[in-house]
Parts: C-alpha cells; structure tokens; sequence
C-alpha cells in the first residue's frame, strides 16, 4: 500500500537524523551533567567535524573511511584545549558566567569557521554509489544504510563505555554527587577533560557521518544545539537513556512532520515539545542518571 | 549632561552620525531592560531579542492594518510585548537556570518560524514594509513632522530618558533591593520570605515591555520589519552591551549600549572578523571582568547617584 | 499550652529511600526544643519539611493550627517560620545591612534598614554593620545567620547547627543567644551536634536515628536514654553523648 510506503519513507528519513539528533544530545547531556554547563557550542563539535571530514577527504584526499575517525580526532584534540583553557577555570562559577563562555564559543567558532572555510554549503563526497536502493516501496540509499549503522553503532559503544567502563562509573558518580566523588579520590579535573572531549568527539562523528548529505556550512551548529538542547530537556537533562530515547523521538517526529505538515513548521514540533513539557513534567521524561 | 544631549543635533548634522545617535538611544532602552533581568534578578534570557521583534511586528501590524501611528503603536508593543511575556514567564520562571535559558531559546525560536511561516498574517520573508514616522500634533501649533533625523533624535532620546528615570526608580524601591537580593542568593531569600518568582516574573515583564517598545521605535525608524529581527546576532549584541558595559549597574547599560553601536559601525568592512574579536572579548571579559569592561573605566567620572552596587 | 508549630506523622520518601518515618513533634513559644542524632539522621530533611523545601510523602505540619506543609517556602517564611542553614548563607558581596533587611523587606515592613539594624544588634554584630557579608569570621557569619533569620520577624526559629565549629567561647556565645531569644518568646528547633550546647540550653531534646525518633524528653532523660547511646555508638559505651567540652562539631558514628 502507498500510504504504509509513504509512512515508512518518512519514517526512515526521519530515523537517521534522530540517531544524529541522539549522539549530540548524549554528548551535551553528559557535559551537562557532569560540569553543570549547558554547552551552546556543542553544536560547533558537529559543524567542526563536518568541515574536517570534508577538507581531509577533498583536499588532503584521505580515504573516506579513514577521514572519519581523524576528523573526530581532530575535534577532539580541539575541545581538550578548550576544556584546559578555558572550562578548568571555570570549574565552580555560576549558571550565567559558564552560559555567556559557551555562547561566546559558539560565536568565535561559527564565525572563524566563515573566515576559513566560506559560507558555500558543501558535501562530503564519499565512496558509495549513488543508486538508490529501494524495498517495499521505500527508497534509501547506501550512504544513508552506511551513515545509520556507524550512528546506530556509536550510540551503543556510547552506552557501553558509560555503563561498564571505570571511567564511565566515576562519570556518574560525579553526575550523582560531585563532592563525595572528589573525597572518594576521583579526579574531578580528569573526570571533566573526559565528558567534555567524549561529548564533542561524538558530535563530531555525527557531523563526519551526515556530511555526506546534508550540506556543509559554519552555520548548521547553531541549529544542531538548538535541537540537541530540545532532544536533552525532553529527555531529562542527565540523562543517557534520555537522551537517545528523545533524539530518536524527535528525528522521527520530524522525519513525519516534513512528510506531512509544511517543511517550515516541522522545526517549531520540538520548541513547542519543550514548552508544553514543562508546562506538565518539568523534570523531563525520565529521571536523571 | 542632558543639555549636551539635547544640543547634539544643533551641532552635528552629518546624517550618519545622526542616525548612529538614533540607534543607540533605541539600543539603550533595550540594553536596560535585559540589564532587569540578566544583571539585576540574575537570569539569562535570551529571549529577549524576540520581544524586541515581537513589539516592532505588532506596531507594524498595527500600522499596517488599521493604519494606526506609533503613537499607538508604541504602547500597543510593549503592553502587548509585556502580556506575552507574563505569560511566558509564568510558566518557565519556574524553573531558573540552566533549564530557563533553553526555554528562552526556544521561545525565539518559535517566534521566528511563527513570523516566517505565517504568511498570512505577517507575509513572511516579505516582512512589513512601508511603515513611518508620525507626526506630533500639538493643538493650537498644528503638526509638527518628526520624520527627519534630526526631529526623530529627540524622540529617540526622550524614549531613551524615560526608559532610564523608570529603571532608576525601580532600581532604588524596595522591589529593587529584592531582585539584588534573588540575585545574590536565591535559597536564602526564599527561606528569608522572598518570592524569587514574583521578582523575576516583574524583572522578565518589564524588560520585554521596554524591548517591545524599542521594536516598535525601530521598526518605525527603519521603516520595514522583517523576520531578519529575529536572527541570533541580535540577542548577541544585546547581551555584549549589558554584559561589557557592566551589568547590574544603571549607567553599565547605557555606555554599552552607545559604544556597541558606534563600534561595529568602525569595525563595519570586516563583519566576520568583528563578531570573532567581540566573541573573544566576551569570553575574556565573562571570565575575567565580571563587573564589565567599560564601566571600571568610566566610574571615577560618574557622579556617584547615578551608581548602583553591582 | 498549645503548640506553636506541630509536626504530624511525617514520612518523607525520596525514591527508594525513607528520609523520615512517622516523625511527630510540637514546640511552643518560650521554648528550646533541640533535635539531634547521629549524621543521616534526617534532621536537615525534617527542616527541610517544615520550611517547605521538601513536600511530605505523608502526615503534616501545623503553624498556628494552619497546615502549612504544602505551602511555598518564601509564604511559609513570610508566616513567621524561618530557618538557618547548615552550610553558611549569607548574601555574598552585599554589606550586612543589605542583606539582613531581606527578611524586613519580605513581610513589606516599612523600614527595612531599622529591622536589620535591630537584628543585627541583637545577636552583637551592629559594629560591624557595614562591612560585607563575605569579609566576616566564619563565627560571625553565623551570627549573621541568626540576623537575617531574625529580621523576618519569625515565631518560630529553625537552627541548624549554629554552633558547628565554633570554638568554646563562640559557642558560650551562642548559647547565651538562644537563651535570650527564649526569653523574648521565640519558639526554637535546634538541630546541634555539640552536646554542651544542646545539655545547657535545650527545654526538651528529641533524637532521631535513621529517620525514625527514639526518644524524647528533657535532656538529662535523653543522655541516659539506652537506645540512645547504642544509636550513637553502636554498642553501650562510656563515651556517650555528656556534657563535656567538645571543640569539633561532629560528635555521631557513621
């Protein structure tokens, strides 16, 4: 039936941006919850790793499959500087100073993204065919199949390093209680570097991944914050499985939203999601942790 | 001081430099209403910039539907700039901090998809276009033209004056000790019987009040109000004026707000290279200078009424 | 003589983990009634109840015979029930006339600064009017506490642990304090650690043990009480909470 293809196909459309949606939104979250600051730059880690992606593979014509991982490195080694420079110092200073920092950030780095890299749009070419591959109906193609499993993939290493890893368990330790983890001997500063960097190393991936079809340019940070800032108050700021849950929910709520509603309105879904959440559940769908 | 200001159109005349003097007064009312919220209570909006546009929409609209003036419009925009705003505010000052900050955001964006996509009302990217100044009628003289830039300065400056003389009078009041109070400690004042709510909620409302009515001054002076009012960049500029000239001072805001519009004007060749300079300063100036960069400069000259402890 | 403030059946529940059980206490005007316990006891969460901080999962409390403990903090304090905290507040960089007035300045009280003036004398810091909040002692902060506690014109004062590390002479200090505002009527909750203040001071004394209370009376009842000196120690021993000089806060086993 057409109509079930119809609905399938945006609901496909809609899956792998929610599994983007889902991986900067575990990033922020994490660096929410374990600096207490709301990282409004985030969105640059994903901008930044596109942009890295893109010039490795065109200019320095490293494979593609290799040009992924060193982008993600590359934004790595950025926000461990960041982190030293500037977030160490700002280890216990209030809401509004640490929001301003990241706000700032967020400008310095969209704008000398501008000064570097000009305002065209660009696509990361990459090694798949470009034939569409359809069943029942519904059209997908290999890089999409490609970008959905390493996002997929990402969020469950994500998930694993958390949950079993030691560093992970003093993660949330910190999450829980930051001054009975520092007197349990955790290094706080230690604990902070790695929120941070795994935060922004897994924006940057999304950024790699989806550079392949959507286009590249400095100003689609500021949009990725903003939804990932949706995807983690609905999901609960702290929260993991909230955030993944909520990505997913948001991708494929607008993935529908395209499809149906008019294209402008379908960014307003999650604002309006956010609102009316607080109006009912001001503590998110799920509890921190 | 305000004789000065009142002069300045006698003695400079060189239209761009006129208009420069406009826009700050207008940015000057704007820079004091965020100052309620951001350097007296302590929130960080960001929803501000929207009230800013919202009030310039519904002047236009005003304008442009029933043909009514600014001088309606201009309190039409920042009661209903402040209506909106109390109802925004009642359900997201609940939560402060973190939380608060994202749902202002969310609250401009919404705003701008709003006056993007409803075209039927507010055409969209086509925006509103046509709009003017009013003339003043004073009866027994006629009407006086104000569309001039040098007739409009003082309609600007007048604004800009009242503006300040009601932030100082809040300021001094006993609502005035509670926002430094909710500010300085917030639990405490609570357990001590201060509603850090009721106070935010009076700091929110008024400082979109104060925006809206810019909006509408702007949108008038310009003559056009589009959708572009609601871009980023302007909550950036906004929150660079407060925060450098020195928040929660009276006179911060101000210098802030004059010198951020005559900066980038300088700088006006290299845009992109102006925003990564005033993005570095923010940062630095955010670490490093919390009371602001401009104010410690200029206090000594300051008579000492005019200051508030930040 | 009836209760001033009464806590009825309070149960507070946070996620699997009962803060407070059944906890039932009343104090009346002229009073010290001091609470005490071993750390983790639940005695900042029953402040945290009566002042609103914290909801109830069952029971209630009453001011004036008038439930209160679903009412906002900034309401419950404007009635006259305000409290100190554990760890120092005080309002930062503000000079200590500022900040004490904020009690004043809540009920509209027409002349804030006179109400701080008269707090901040009472508990002896008017000398040092108006040096800022963050220059002071750690002692005087305390005091300070105590003023801006005092300057919302209460009925009822909830102190926690106002005499924690402070030493001998600060504490005699604060004793002396407590006791006059007794004298003026004051209906006092003191959660305390240091036993010679809660011996010399307290009307009667309440522990709590694991959110639960194991007793209650006058003091002397209470420090002989078995249930007590197990609770504190683990196992019946000399060292029982007494009236000696203690120079630290800190007096219970983990």
């Amino acid at each position: 039936m057409p109509e079930l293809a119809i609905f399938g196909q945006h609901l496909l459309n809609g899956l792998l941006i929610g599994c983007a949606y889902a991986l900067i939104a575990i990033g922020l979250t994490m660096i929410f919850g374990v600096m207490n600051i709301a990282n409004f730059a985030h969105g640059e880690f994903y901008m930044i790793g596109a942009f890295a992606t893109f010039y490795l593979v065109s200019l320095l014509k490293v494979n593609y499959f290799l040009a992924l991982p060193l982008a993600v490195v590359i934004v790595l080694v950025l926000a461990i500087v960041i982190q030293q420079v500037i977030f160490k110092r700002l280890r216990d200073a209030p809401v509004m100073t640490t929001t301003l920092v990241t706000i700032g950030l967020s400008l310095l780095l969209e704008h000398l993204a501008h000064l570097l890299w000009g305002p065209q749009p660009q696509t990361i070419p990459n090694p798949f065919p470009t034939a569409p591959l359809s069943f029942a109906g519904i059209y997908t193609t290999p890089l999409y199949l490609f970008a959905m499993l390493v996002t997929a993939a990402l969020i469950v290493i994500g998930h694993v390093l958390i949950q079993r890893t030691r560093m992970g368990k003093a993660m949330r330790a910190t999450f829980q209680n930051k001054e009975a983890a520092a007197l349990v001997g955790i290094r706080i500063d230690s604990i902070y570097l790695y929120a941070f960097g795994f935060g922004a190393a897994l924006a940057a991936a999304a950024g790699a991944v989806l550079g392949g079809f959507i286009p590249v340019e400095p100003t689609m940070g500021g949009v990725a914050t903003l939804k990932a800032f949706v995807v983690v108050i609905l999901g609960g700021m702290g929260s993991f499985v909230g955030a993944i849950v909520g990505g997913l929910l948001l991708g494929l709520a607008e993935g529908l939203g395209a499809g149906y509603m008019s294209s402008g309105w379908k960014d307003a879904i999650g604002f309006v999601a956010v609102i009316l959440l607080l109006l009912f559940r001001p503590d998110g769908l799920f509890k921190r942790g | 001081m305000l004789l000065a200001l009142f002069a300045l159109p006698q003695v400079v005349h060189n239209e761009y430099l006129l208009h420069l003097c406009i826009v700050s007064a207008i940015f000057v009312i704007i820079a004091l209403g965020l100052n309620l919220i951001v350097g007296y209570v302590g929130q960080l909006s960001l929803a501000h910039a929207a009230f800013f546009a919202l009030g310039a929409y519904v002047s236009g609209l005003l304008f442009i539907k029933f043909k009514w003036s600014m001088w309606i419009g201009l309190p039409a925009a920042a009661v209903i700039t402040g209506l909106i705003a109390f109802a925004l505010g009642w359900v997201i000052l609940r939560v402060r901090g973190h939380r608060f900050v994202i749902i202002t955001v969310a609250f401009a964006e919404i705003m701008k998809l709003v006056a993007t996509n409803w075209i039927d009302v507010t055409r969209g990217f086509m925006g509103l276009p046509g709009l003017t100044i009013p003339a003043l009628y004073i009866p027994g003289i006629g009407a006086i033209d104000l569309s001039s830039k040098e007739r409009f300065y003082y309609v600007a400056l007048t604004a800009a004056i009242i503006t300040f003389w009601l932030c100082a009078k809040l300021v001094g009041s006993s609502i005035g000790r509670a926002f430094v109070l909710v500010r300085e400690n917030e639990v405490l004042a609570e357990s001590l019987g201060i509603s850090a709510f009721r106070y935010c909620m009076i700091a929110f409302v008024a400082g979109a009040a104060m925006a809206g009515a810019a909006g509408s001054l702007y949108g008038h002076y310009v003559g056009f109000v589009s959708p572009d009012l609601f871009n980023f960049s302007y909550i950036t500029i906004m929150l660079i004026m407060v925060i450098l000239g020195g928040k929660g001072t009276l006179l911060g805001p101000v210098l802030g707000a004059v010198i951020f519009t005559f900066l980038p004007e300088l700088l006006r060749e290299a845009s992109h290279y102006r925003m990564v300079i005033f993005a570095t300063i923010l940062i630095l100036a955010t670490m490093f200078m919390p009371r602001g960069i401009i104010f410690p400069l200029v206090e000594h000259l300051v008579p000492k009424r005019w200051r508030n402890k930040p | 003589m009836t209760a001033l403030l009464e806590v009825k059946d309070v149960s507070v529940r946070f996620g699997g983990l009962m803060a407070l059980k059944d906890i039932s206490l009343a104090v009346s005007a002229g009073e010290v009634l001091s609470v005490i316990g071993p750390n983790g006891a639940g005695k900042t969460t029953l402040f945290n109840v009566i002042t609103g901080r914290v909801r109830p999962t069952t029971g209630e409390v009453r001011f004036r015979g008038e439930a209160i403990h679903q009412m906002p903090a900034f309401r419950i304090a404007q009635m006259g029930v305000v409290r100190t905290f554990q760890k120092t507040e005080v309002f930062g960089v503000l000079p200590l006339v500022e900040g004490v007035l904020a009690g004043a300045l809540a009920r509209g009280d027409a002349d804030p600064e006179a109400r701080a003036r008269e707090a901040l004398e009472a508990v002896g810091l008017a000398a040092k009017m108006h040096f800022r909040a963050d220059q002071l002692s750690y002692g005087d902060q305390r005091l300070l506490e105590i003023a801006q506690a005092l300057a919302a014109n209460p009925t009822v004062l909830l102190l926690d642990e106002p005499a924690s590390g402070m030493n001998h002479q600060e504490s005699a200090q604060i004793v002396r304090l407590i006791g006059a505002l007794r004298t003026r009527g004051f209906a006092i909750v003191l959660v305390e650690h240091n036993m010679h203040v809660v011996m010399s001071i307290s009307d009667r004394v309440i522990v709590l043990n694991y959110g639960e209370k194991i007793a209650e009376g006058s003091p002397e009842a209470v420090r002989a009480d078995r249930n007590v000196i197990e609770a504190y120690l683990g196992v019946p021993h000399a060292d029982a909470p007494q009236d000696t000089d203690k120079d630290t806060a800190n007096a219970g086993a983990p």
